[in-house]
């Protein structure tokens, strides 16, 4: 068999196996030892597979990632991001739909202390939609505003997707986490039109919410005064060249551990609980990348880009409509599987085509987390819809938050759009 | 069985869990030291790289399998039941017991030329030594070979509990706790 066919057929072997419910780091690397294996023989199969995971792992890029889960799960099971939602609402509450963008932009200030957007969702969901109940907001826009909210968890730094696009291709962390804060602040911008947009066609299904005077207000922001130093001390140090990535993390964990226990919040139990759900986090996804590595040596080998690169030229698309395309697959897979799953199954076959058209790498991986992002909301597997169902379970249905959603997706679609157009601009 | 199973996976994650912290501490304790002492702590780029985020990588494989956290899709198979449902799960854990497996004798012979060889790097004016950390890898993946036979045996002998890791349940339990 020659490697162009070797790695076709590996690469419909792992799609098989991910169906059938094999773990996709395990498909991943079972595939790819044979695929290599068949290709250039057992003993380069099998010296690749002795020193890959070992060189994978040992990386200080890699290491931000339990840094900064740690950070974002202390600050969530120490409740310091309690009050997001509460000083949103004494800003923004007395607007049209002023509820829902409220909660958009606490989860945006969640997400700038956690980089899972599932997280993000379930913690101002819990506050916020009862709240938008009880104001006689109509649940679909409330549920549908939460879990749009929460994508904004992965885009807004820190990051995990994009801490992993970035060591996969080579990039700057710190470049792709601005290009995430700016697409971040840019979907909560399409996200509050999008509230506003459903406000002036029935204004009945959002209506306003008490007014408070600027005391309450500052009042309000005091008492989150301890997340509001940690996100600044992050990002400045971040954005100001003072720390790494990994040094942001493991800085903002400890800041994270200071504030807990100065406000005697954060329990023993909590920090058990925050260490064991980043450990279990880490180790889920840290043999993920390793097949991922081992991957990429495959359809290296196999010259499968060099056929895909070909095929897509022979598609006579130019650089807009490969993106085009690329985004088309992205919104696919997203409908189906988990997102870090699938950046890693499909980067060792995109970056290639991606740097043949003269694409930056920056602007591309900040596209494709917003892409992962979306899967997030779309059904039939919208992670965050499901979440957010659970957490309110008592007022909705699922297919109503499903239609919330509906407005929300049209604003990322139009994001995007306006993405792809701009992108000689970056 | 369960209870070795426990076990390994409990005390594997104490230690990646003292290690985080660790992790943490000395890369705190670095930028500190290099802003007002002017150098940091020694070594401690390859002591993160190279120790502590090998074990916290390979440490805590064994608990994502007692805890059934892999990142795996269910979509297509979760409406199965009984026979199918259980020759599926059986497939899944025969693919991992021979990836752990390969894993386990790729890392243990790297583990033994590395040790052989006393592979080091120069970290400055340290001679630090790196072969230890290659024996890393080849306990977790060892560990998890075990943990992945018990779960196999449980399953063959129908004491498998077959609830797969509900990501909602998680956020749910968090959330109940947080009030």
């Amino acid at each position: 068999m020659d490697p162009i066919t070797i790695g076709v057929l590996a690469l419909l072997a792992m799609l098989v196996l991910i169906g059938l419910r094999v773990p996709i780091g395990v498909s991943l690397i079972f595939v790819s030892f044979l695929g290599i294996w068949g290709i250039a023989g057992f003993r380069p199969a099998m010296s690749m597979l002795s020193t890959i995971p070992y060189s994978t792992s040992a990386s200080w890029t890699l290491s931000s990632i339990p840094m900064f889960l740690l950070m974002g799960y202390v600050a969530y099971h120490s409740g310091l991001t309690r009050g997001l939602f509460e000083a949103a609402r004494v800003w923004w509450g007395w607007m049209p739909g002023g509820l829902a963008i409220a909660s958009l932009v606490g989860a945006s200030g969640f997400a700038a202390v956690s980089g899972s957007s599932v997280a993000c969702s379930a913690a101002i969901g819990r506050i916020a939609i009862p709240e938008m109940a009880r104001q006689g907001y109509d649940l679909r826009v409330a549920t549908g505003s939460v879990a749009a909210g929460g994508t904004i968890g992965a885009l807004i730094p820190p990051s995990i997707i994009l801490i992993l696009f970035g060591i996969q291709s080579n990039s700057s962390i710190n470049a792709l986490f601005l290009g995430g804060l700016i697409v971040g602040l840019a979907s909560l911008v399409f996200y509050i039109f999008a509230v506003l947009f459903v406000w002036m066609r029935a204004p009945e299904r959002l209506p306003r919410a008490q007014a408070y005077t600027m005391g309450d207000r500052w009042a309000k922001t005091l008492e989150i005064w301890p997340v509001l130093i940690l996100i600044l001390s992050v990002m400045g140090g971040l954005f100001g060249g003072f720390f790494t990535a990994t040094e942001a993390g493991a800085f903002g964990a400890f800041m994270a551990i200071v504030i807990g226990v100065l406000r005697r919040s954060l329990r023993w139990g909590d920090f058990r609980e925050s260490l064991i759900d980043t450990l279990l986090a880490s180790g889920a996804l840290f043999i993920i990348a390793i097949g991922a590595n081992l991957f990429t040596r495959l359809v290296a080998m196999s010259g499968m880009s060099n056929e895909i690169s070909q095929f897509a030229q022979s598609l006579g698309l130019g650089t807009l409509g490969l993106l085009i395309l690329i985004t088309l697959v992205y919104l696919a897979l997203g409908m189906f599987l988990e997102p870090i799953g699938a950046l890693l199954l499909t980067l060792p076959l995109f970056l290639p085509l991606i740097a043949a058209h003269g694409v930056d790498k920056i602007w591309f991986g900040v596209l494709v987390a917003k892409l992962l992002e979306i899967g997030m909301i779309t059904p039939p597997v919208g992670l965050n819809v499901f979440v957010i169902h659970s957490v309110a379970r008592d007022y909705v249905k699922l297919e109503q938050v499903f239609a919330g959603i509906v407005p929300f997706l049209l604003a990322d679609l139009a994001l995007v759009g306006v993405m792809l157009l701009t992108r000689t601009l970056f | 069985m369960e209870t070795v199973k426990q076990w390994i996976g409990r005390i594997s994650l104490t230690f990646a869990a003292l290690i985080v912290v660790a992790m943490m501490l000395q890369v705190v304790i670095d930028v500190f030291m290099r802003s007002f002492l002017g150098a940091g702590f020694p070594a401690t780029a390859d002591l993160v790289g190279r120790y502590y985020m090998v074990s916290v990588s390979f440490l805590p494989l064994a608990m994502t399998e007692i805890a059934r956290r892999h990142i795996e899709a269910t979509i297509f198979t979760d409406k199965l039941t009984g026979a199918p449902r259980k020759a599926v799960l059986i497939f899944g854990y025969g693919v991992a017991l021979i990836v752990f497996g390969i894993l386990t004798y790729g890392a243990t012979q790297e583990a033994m030329t590395q040790t052989a060889r006393g592979a080091y790097v120069d970290a400055g004016t340290l001679h630090f030594p790196t072969w230890p950390s290659y024996w890393i890898p080849s306990v977790s993946f060892g560990l998890m070979e075990i943990a992945l036979a018990i779960s196999l045996i449980e399953l063959l002998t129908g004491r498998f509990k077959d609830d797969p890791h509900d990501p909602l349940e998680e956020i749910q339990s968090h959330i109940e706790e947080a009030h």
